[in-house]
Formats: structure tokens, sequence, C-alpha cells
């Protein structure tokens, strides 16, 4: 049988095994996770320990520390989409969600970087958690494995890219919380906050390699 | 719904997906076929006749069915179909080098060139396509390297020592010719989605874009649309 004989017959298959299926929405998909994501986390947090007091007031007191906190809500909501997207072909095209969810995060870390000479509020240790580390690399852990399942229910083509997407936004939401969960420092958030983010993403990457090579198209 | 913009392809394209998405199989039929010679000819002007053409076409196909529901009629079809496209031609160059047999190894210069075209299954319309193919415009030491591991699918060990490099060094640049195939292929299908044609694009790579068919009488009657895109081809195509 020649190869174009073979083309043909693949597509008398596809056409005869044809059904009307759900269509993926990145936007809502991602959305959907953000929210609920951020919302588990938050009540695991609290759970484990109230967020430092006072901690949301600081948004308004210290206008370097909303800044610096709308830039990482900035980069978490555009990684978040991004991941999402990954498992949409071409969904990069037209608006590049992840060149902006990384220039977003780059300024956040940036300003983080700042804050070390320039500190956004006065430095003190209140709030201090016993393992804010440990805490972020646990939530990230269900964020990640719901990332992946939901880039599971499109089609992603670059695997690896995917994974880290998702492990980047799972390790983030979880970071950024902790910016108002924990003591409030530079290098401490770089530390203890940001860093985890990093292995977060490395391992995500790696699962999401395997996890996704599978894929399920949604039929109605 | 659909940013179709003035491309008659593009309309035709996102109005027979949007019907196979309901589950219209002639919709779907017609769109597969179209795509498949459309992917085909993309391929080799890009690649030149190599013998994997039709493996990438069959796997472009399955992926564009398995992946069906991820389009959605507000975004331009044309950007996600090449970018399944593009992504399943770099998987098959990466995965060719494990998977060729040593029996099966062909070598690339008559692949690339004249030789019996007709025993590779190369299609006779696609002749004059290779001369500007993506492999050729590779420099030299990395061409050598792709068509050594990938095409007669030797080690990097193997191809190494007949270079004249370490191993390692293969793997390098082999890593690096894959990813500057990648972004070219990148760059001709973002010229596409703008809708640019051949010249005014960086390098003339966008005319595959335009759609149209090779296979006349090999996949059915053409659609007027693809009729108009073969003739823009016909004028486009680079001579010899």
């Amino acid at each position: 049988m020649s190869d174009r004989e073979t083309t043909r017959r693949q597509i008398a298959a596809a056409v005869a095994s044809l059904a009307p299926v759900r269509r993926f929405r990145p936007g809502r998909l991602a959305l959907g996770w953000l929210v609920l994501g951020a919302g588990a986390a938050t009540i695991g947090m609290v759970l484990v320990q109230s967020f430092r007091p006072g901690a949301f007031a600081e948004l308004l007191r210290h206008p370097g520390f909303g800044a610096e906190s709308l830039l990482g809500l900035a980069a978490v909501l555009l990684a978040g989409r991004a991941a999402i997207g990954a498992a949409v072909p071409g969904d990069d095209g037209r608006i590049p969600w992840t060149l902006l969810a990384v220039g977003a995060l780059a300024l956040w870390l940036a300003f983080l970087v700042g804050t070390l000479f320039l500190p956004s509020t006065p430095p003190s240790m209140a709030g201090k958690r016993a393992a804010c580390f440990v805490e972020v690399l646990a939530w990230s852990v269900p964020l990640t494995a719901a990332g992946l399942l939901l880039q599971r229910r499109g089609f992603p083509l670059a695997r690896r890219r995917a994974g880290m997407l998702a492990g980047l936004t799972a390790g983030l939401i979880p970071a950024w919380l902790m910016q108002f969960a924990c003591m409030h420092d530079a290098e401490h958030g770089l530390t203890h906050h940001v860093a985890p983010v990093a292995a977060v993403v490395l391992v995500a990457a790696l699962v999401g390699v395997g996890l996704l090579r599978s894929t399920r198209t949604r039929e109605r | 719904l659909s940013d179709t913009g003035d491309d008659p392809d593009e309309r035709r394209w996102a109005g027979w997906m949007e019907a196979a998405q309901a589950g219209d199989r002639a919709a779907y039929e017609a769109l597969l076929g179209e795509l498949a010679s459309v992917a085909r000819r993309f391929l080799l002007r890009r690649l030149g006749a190599v013998d994997f053409v039709e493996d990438v076409v069959q796997e472009v196909l399955l992926s564009v069915h398995r992946g069906r529901h991820t389009w959605d009629p507000r975004r331009p079809f044309r950007a996600w179909f090449f970018a399944i496209v593009r992504h399943r031609c770099i998987d098959q160059l990466r995965r060719r080098r494990a998977a060729t047999p040593e029996g099966e190894r062909v070598p690339v210069e008559t692949l690339a060139q004249d030789g019996d075209a007709d025993a590779m299954g190369r299609d006779p319309l696609a002749d004059g396509v290779d001369a500007a193919n993506l492999l050729a415009r590779l420099a030299a030491p990395q061409r050598r390297v792709l068509e050594l591991t990938v095409f007669q699918g030797l080690p990097a060990a193997e191809a190494g020592r007949r270079l004249g490099l370490s191993a390692v060094a293969v793997r390098v640049r082999r890593h690096r010719a894959l990813a500057r195939l990648r972004g070219w292929l990148e760059a001709d299908v973002r010229a596409g989605v703008r809708g640019d044609r051949p010249g005014d694009g960086a390098d003339g790579h966008g005319a595959a874009l335009a759609g149209g068919e090779l296979d006349a009488g090999d996949d059915g009657p053409r659609t007027g649309g693809s009729r108009a895109a073969a003739r823009e081809d016909e004028r486009e195509e680079p001579g010899p």
C-alpha cells in the first residue's frame, strides 16, 4: 500500500469516527484554575497559620508593596493563561502569553531584588512562618497536578514547555500568597518564597513530558 | 466569528472545521483532504523530497483529529494548523535517528536531488520545490550532521568518527540544526499567518502557506479556493 493510500485511509477512518466535540476554552479554564487554586491554597495556608497581621493594609500604606504585589499578581495571571494556552496549538500566535508572563515575572523579580536595597516595607519579622519554603512546595503540588490535568484536556504540542508553565503558575500562586502570609523581607521572600518555584518548574517539566503524552479529545 | 480577513482558504478551512466540531462528516472529509495536500506541499518545499514527508502528513492529520476541540472559531485556523505541522515536522526529524533501521537508510543526497523520484513517492508536480528547501539553507557542517544522524540514522559516535568530531559535538550540532529549522518553520508560519506572500517575507518561504494543491486527480476534486491558490503557487514557484 502506498503512503498516499495510507493517508487516504487515515482520512476515511478519521471521518468515520468523527463525533461532535466540546471546545477547549483556555481563558475560562485558566481563570477557574487560578481562582480555585489560589482559594484552596489560601485556605490551606490559613489552616496552618494565619496570614501576617496587617498584611493587606500594607498594600495601601506602602505603595511600593502594593506595586510589588500587583506585579506578582500579573505574573501569576499571565503564567496561568500561558500554561493553559500551551495546550492549544498556536495559542501564542496573536497574543504572546508566554512572553508576557516571563516579562511580568522578570519585572516582579527585579522589583524584589530592588527592595533588597530600598525596602518597600519597614524590616520586620512579624508573621514569620515556621516552614514557608516547604509550604510553597507543598501547595504547589496539587496546583501543578490540577494544571497538568487541565492541559491534558487540550492538545499540548510542546509538552515540556507546557509542564514548565504549569509548574511556574503552580509555584507562583503560593509564592505570591506567601508574601502576605509570611514575614515581608526582600531576601527572605526571594530565598524562601520565590526560590522553591524553580524546583517546581523543573519537576513539572519532567512530569509534564510523561503525563501530557496522551490527551483526550472531549466529545460531547 | 472567525478572524478570516480576506483569505479565502482561511474562511473555507474555518467554516469546515467549525462544522466538523459539530459533527459534520462531509465538511471534515473536505477539510482533511485539503489539509493533507497543503501540509504535503509545505513540507516538500521546506525539506525537499525526503522519504518521510508522507509520515509527517499522516501525523499532522492525526493531530488535527485528536486536537480538533482546541481550535476556537474566533482565532485564525491557519495559526492553529501550521503550529501542528511545524511541531510534527520537528518531532519526526528528532525521532528519525533512533527509528531508522539499518536496511532503510537512504542517503539524503539521493533524496534531495534528482534520483529516482517516483520510486521514492516523490510528487512529480513538486519538481523544483526543493531548490529552496530549509536543509539547503543550513550551514554545511550542520547539514552534514543532520544528513548522517537524521537521514542516514547513524549513531552520534559513528557520525562523529566520519566528521572528525566527538559524539557530544555531533549532538550539539544536531540540536542547533534542529533549533534553526524550528526557527525557520516558525518564521514561515508567522509570515503565513500575517498573510505575507513570497517576496514579502524575509526569504520568500511563505509560498506554501498560500495553500494550493499538488495532487490534482489524486485527492479528489479541487475547490474553487484551492484552484486559485494553486494558480497563485504556480506563478510563484521558484525557477530551476
